[in-house]
């Protein structure tokens, strides 16, 4: 039995190809993923561990304020702790540190950008070798000066730095110009060269507090003395150190710096490894299909080998096999594609990370699941046909081949019904706010419509086909009749090829939907409310911000009208809905720090805010925002039960609670869509270092100037005064921003295109595997006349109903979901937008896709030997 | 050798030392052997021989279905060999008519749409009164819109002779158009094979194995070995079957 069944598999092997393809590629996705997760991961650890080596324990403020850009940020703790450490016993040697983020200027004076990747860091030099996870390369010494710095190794390479240049680094306080007396790196795992994580600029010690505006330490770290464990160290601590500091054991330091690494890692690779299920997922009904149609193929011969004498095990054991064999032979391949595909994201990656040379080593879990994920989805697709066969009556050899006539059932028309109402029930309920289940509830709908569709994908296909056929026999003739009714011949087949495909299209949809909708959004909240806005200046990709030159410089320009800095905070609010539910649940506080909403806060001017930006439905009508108050957006507002002239509650890690009162609520989210608006000095009073500075600057000129002039006028010497601001009109800065949204969304176009080349492969795998099924009817046709090319053009016709069938279901699913989706999450005050030239574009997308799929296809029916295919009874 | 004046009006089809080889070497076969015939118009021959002896291959070779390996078959004045594929495709769809002996029709067209295929793959509108004469000879009026699944084995292979008359083609061939059914309706598509010819005035050459078949011809051609041995004019089924054991079938 099993040679019976190992021989199918070979005597296949443009079958096993086409269905292995699916497995190929999603396997070899999501292996790639792991290959290049486990280097990054390990590559990171190790640099982590061996920088943080020497470290026994840390002691640091237990105040923190969560941060959406990364780790949480924290307030410093004063010089005295460090004499209080250093003179505690079992304490060998303590070194305070202080970090921040600067922007390094190359050579040509431009600003060093990383798009993905850690953020630029500073922080101070430390003597102590063990405290001092880094070492210098040969020729270099540490900072002693205002004037000097030890600069990564990495950055050195890569812009041309050699000890004794000048480097310019901006930093909250201005840009300053320093000395490379070294470059340093990390000796990862006691070798001998070095390897830089990010780019690192290390001061003298007190240049770096006063730069990054420290007034203590962010850390203080400690080596023990001989004999002395981490743990006792800790306890030691412990017991001198005051409540509101808390003290980790190295191992603990480094285990929570490798936790933060790896989830910002996982923060990229995670989408990568859901695109690779998609794949899998959309693969599973190509499986599925291919393995049916070879079962109604091999009807025959399965019914032989019952006839003979085989039990419905060793039937089912034959199509598992060729499973087995399927999925076996393609996950293998498809491990060894997605190392290479690791190789490959390993040199997209080296701009941002420093990963080791060489091919990435392939990891078991790679190995594993990559088998697992590729035998296991091909042994569960191919189980329902497996068990279909099995019920091939013995008589059934006798017949002629059997096309799949089995009737739709009843229960399937019920269960698919219900599904399908359902959905889009819930969905229509929650759009409506009847139901109040939110975004949740919104996918769970999506997910009932889904299998709905599926379910009754059968009884929909043939009507579908034919309604979309339709036209053909009227302008295509005979071709056009033949490959409409083909289409819808075989309604379960049709049905399965097309629903791979539209689940593709629908997630494309959805994406273009989001695209769409933010895009209009970004638009609206940029270009319409800030219309009045010339000039913007940005601080660029990293979290660092802007000195006080750019500011100083357009105030001080005759041009120049209005000057607006924009600023961020993070704070914890106290009092919203969602802020009171946590409080009832984990209590008021939680080590320390209390329990509340952490929320996005920005900074603005007092006043120039309402002459520059054009702000919708101030209730009450202010002209100024006064300290310690706060513009609040209406709806939320609304949603907290809050109206203007109440106090609201939020908490700083700097400052502790503070009691802002609503000044007013606005209508529509302006700039950079915050629901909390203050004025810049309460801003900068409750800001950490890291968040005290302007992140972006609004410029309204003088009457009647001309933006582009005034900026080719300003613009070179902003760039000598201030190179880390970038400097547009608001029509650059606003395309700026959509090139970025346009090129994250291509990526995501590029990552689902892997799940529609799977289900376009499905569709040309349906027709060919149908077509052999019809050598006869071929033949016929040729015999009474049928040219090549009218065959050709039926096989056409009929491939591109198939994939044009598929592609309006996706569409019209993905433009419902997309919809409700974007309404869903109108907390971003996002509205959806539906573009009709995209949904258009995808449309002739799947026709085309279609007759391109049909051509291999198509060429194989009219080469069929016609007195062969007719004179076979 | 047939001069062209005949051919307008009285021949259909002729083979001229049609020779048809197999393989070659030790696994060669010479399926025809230097036939030579003519079908003349509104006659009906059948062509019989013991298993093996190259019907089929005749045939399909006169059919435009296959080529020979020397000699040359012409239909309408057209030398077969002479013409590319595409032109064969068309003779075939324009002038010959077809009935095989099993799967005549395509399941995904209703009967009326097999009946108008070729026509319709021409982009030819039915003659709509020959059409009706066709649909009513076969008595098919009622069944039109029935895909061949919903047909029996006799409806559908009445279908297939509708079709094959449908177009007016030169010539009509059929394989064993009876094979697959039971005598009775074997019976009525052989009388509406006949009908044709008589009333009609369609030219058929049929393959055929069952002497009660041959009975319904005006003509029997014998084949064995790929040779032309015998000829029966006004044949009887009793005559042909004692012919055919002559020949040892
Ligand atoms: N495609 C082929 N390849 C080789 N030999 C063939 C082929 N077709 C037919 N033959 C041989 O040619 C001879 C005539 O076959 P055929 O015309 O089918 O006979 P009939 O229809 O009278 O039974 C037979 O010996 C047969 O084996
Ligand atoms: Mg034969």
């Amino acid at each position: 039995m099993l040679r019976v069944a190992l021989k199918s598999v070979l005597a296949r092997k443009r079958r096993l190809f086409t269905t292995g393809f699916a497995i190929v590629l999603s396997v070899a996705f999501i292996s790639g993923t792991l290959v290049i997760t486990a280097l990054m991961n390990s590559t990171l650890d190790s640099l982590i561990g061996s920088s943080y080596d020497g470290i026994d324990a840390i002691v640091r403020s237990a105040e923190a304020q969560e941060s959406d850009f990364g780790p949480p940020i924290r307030p410093t703790i004063p010089d005295s702790t460090l004499g209080l450490v250093s003179a505690a016993k079992g304490v060998r040697a303590a070194a305070g540190l202080v970090q921040g983020l600067p922007t390094i200027i190359d050579k040509n004076g431009d600003r060093i950008q990383d798009l993905a990747g850690p953020p630029t860091l500073a922080f101070n030099w430390i003597d102590d070798p063990e405290l001092q996870g880094g070492r210098l390369a040969e020729g270099g010494r540490p900072p002693v000066t205002p004037e000097e710095v030890v600069i990564d190794v990495r950055t050195a390479e890569e812009y041309d730095f050699s000890i004794g240049d000048q480097v310019q680094a901006g930093f909250p306080v201005g840009l300053r110009t320093f000395t490379i007396v070294g470059i340093g790196g990390i000796p990862v795992d006691g070798q001998e060269n070095l390897v830089a994580g990010p780019r690192v600029l290390l001061l003298e010690l007190t240049t770096a507090q006063q730069l990054l505006g420290k007034d203590g330490f962010d850390y203080i770290a400690l080596s023990a003395a001989d004999g002395v464990s981490q743990v006792d160290l800790q306890r030691t601590l412990t017991t001198i150190l005051p409540p509101d500091q808390e003290t980790l054991t190295g191992e603990e330091f480094v285990a929570e710096s490798e936790e933060t690494i790896s989830r910002l890692i996982s923060l990229f690779t995670q989408p990568i490894l859901a695109f690779g299920f998609v794949a899998v997922f959309v693969g599973s009904f190509v499986i599925y299909n291919t393995f049916s149609i070879v079962v109604a193929q091999r009807t025959r011969e399965l019914a032989l080998l019952r006839a003979v004498g085989s039990g419905r095990g060793q039937i089912l054991g034959s199509v598992m096999v060729e499973a087995v064999v399927v999925g076996l032979v393609a996950s293998t391949v498809g491990i060894a594609g997605g190392w290479a595909l690791s190789y490959g994201l390993k040199v997209a990656l080296s701009s941002s990370f420093s990963l080791p040379p060489g091919l990435p080593p392939l990891t078991p879990q790679a190995i594993l699941v990559g088998l697992g994920i590729g035998i296991g989805s091909t042994l569960i697709s191919a189980f329902v046909p497996g068990i279909r066969a099995t019920f091939i009556p013995p008589i059934a050899a006798l017949g002629e081949t059997a096309i799949d006539r089995t009737a739709l059932s009843v229960r399937r028309k019920v269960i698919g019904s219900v599904l399908l109402l359902a959905g889009i029930a819930i969905i229509a309920l929650v759009s409506a706010d009847t139901l109040n289940w939110g975004l949740s509830g919104r996918g769970f709908g999506a997910a009932l419509l889904f299998l709905g569709i599926t379910t009754l994908g059968p009884v929909f296909a043939g009507p579908m086909a034919r309604t979309l056929g339709a036209p053909l026999p009227r302008f295509r003739g005979v071709s056009g009749r033949i490959g409409k009714e083909n289409a819808g011949r075989n309604p379960k087949r049709t049905a399965i090829t097309a629903v791979a495909l539209s689940i593709g299209v629908c997630l494309v949809v959805v994406v273009a939907i989001f695209a769409a909708s933010i895009r209009a959004t970004v638009q609206d909240q940029l270009g319409n409310q800030l219309a009045d806005v010339d000039l913007v200046v940005d601080s660029g990709t990293g979290f660092a911000g802007l000195g006080p030159e750019p500011r100083e410089f357009l105030e001080s320009r005759p041009e120049v009208a209005l000057v607006n800095p924009i600023r961020f905070n993070q704070g914890t609010l106290l009092d919203t809905r969602g802020a009171k539910e946590d409080q009832a649940e984990k209590g008021e506080s939680e080590n320390g720090i209390p329990v509340g909403d952490s929320e996005f806060l920005i900074g603005v001017d007092r006043t120039t805010i309402f002459e520059i930006a054009n702000i919708e439905d101030l209730t009450p009508p202010i002209a100024e925002i006064p300290d310690d108050e706060v513009m609040v957006l209406a709806q939320e507002a609304e949603e907290n039960g809050w109206k203007p002239g109440d106090t609201i509650r939020v908490w700083f890690a700097k400052t502790g609670e503070q009691r802002w009162r609503i000044a007013a609520t606005f209508g529509s989210r302006i700039g950079n869509g915050a629901e909390y608006i203050t004025n810049n000095e309460t801003q900068a009073k409750n800001a950490l270092p890291e968040f005290d500075v302007d992140s972006t600057i609004w410029v309204k000129l003088q009457d009647g100037l001309d933006p582009e002039t005034v900026l080719a006028d300003l613009k070179p010497e902003l760039k000598k005064i201030a190179p880390t601001a970038g400097f547009n009109t608001i029509g650059d800065y606003v395309g700026e921003r959509l090139a970025i949204l346009d090129s994250v969304v291509n990526l995501i176009y590029v990552l689902l295109g892997l799940s529609i080349v799977i289900a376009l492969v499905g569709v040309g795998n349906t027709i060919s595997l149908s077509i052999h099924e019809r050598t006869r009817e071929l033949g016929l046709l040729r015999a009474v006349g049928m040219t090549r090319s009218q065959l050709a053009e039926s096989v056409i016709w009929e491939s591109v109903i198939i994939a044009l069938a598929g592609t309006v279901v996706g569409l019209v699913i993905g433009v419902v979901l997309g919809t409700t989706f974007v309404d869903g999450i109108d907390q971003q005050g996002i509205e959806p937008v539906v573009s009709v030239v995209t949904v258009a574009i995808i449309g002739i997308i799947g026709a085309v896709a279609g007759v391109f799929l049909a051509i291999r296809p198509s060429r194989r029916a009219t080469r069929v030997d016609v007195l062969a295919a007719i004179s076979s009874v | 050798m047939t001069d062209t004046q005949t051919w307008s009006t009285t021949i259909a089809a002729a083979a001229i030392n049609a020779t048809k080889i197999y393989g070659s070497g030790d696994t060669q076969v010479v399926a025809l052997d230097a036939v030579s015939a003519e079908f003349n118009k509104g006659q009906f021959t059948a062509i019989m021989g013991p298993s093996g002896s190259g019907k089929s291959t005749l045939m399909h070779c006169l059919a435009g279905l296959d080529l020979l390996t020397s000699g040359s078959v012409l239909i309408g004045g057209d030398d077969l060999s002479q013409l590319k594929e595409r032109d064969l495709t068309l003779l075939r769809r324009d002038k010959i008519g077809f009935i095989f002996q099993a799967f005549n029709l395509i399941p995904t067209l209703s009967a009326l749409e097999n009946i108008t295929l070729p026509m319709d793959l021409g982009g030819i509108k039915p003659d709509q009164g020959w059409l009706d004469t066709v649909i009513d000879t076969v008595g098919l009026r009622d069944r039109l819109s029935h895909r061949p699944s919903e047909l029996s084995g006799g409806q559908q292979q009445r279908v297939a002779v509708a079709r094959a008359l449908a177009s007016r083609p030169q010539i009509i061939f059929a394989d064993e158009p009876t094979g697959n059914l039971d005598s009775r309706t074997g019976t009525e598509i052989l009388t509406f094979m006949r009908k044709a010819v008589d009333e009609l005035r369609q030219t058929i050459v049929m393959v055929t194995h069952d002497p009660n078949a041959a009975g319904y011809s005006d003509r029997v051609l014998f084949l064995a070995d790929g040779r032309l041995v015998d000829e029966m004019f006004e044949p009887t089924a009793a005559k042909v079957l004692d012919k055919m054991k002559a020949l040892g079938d």
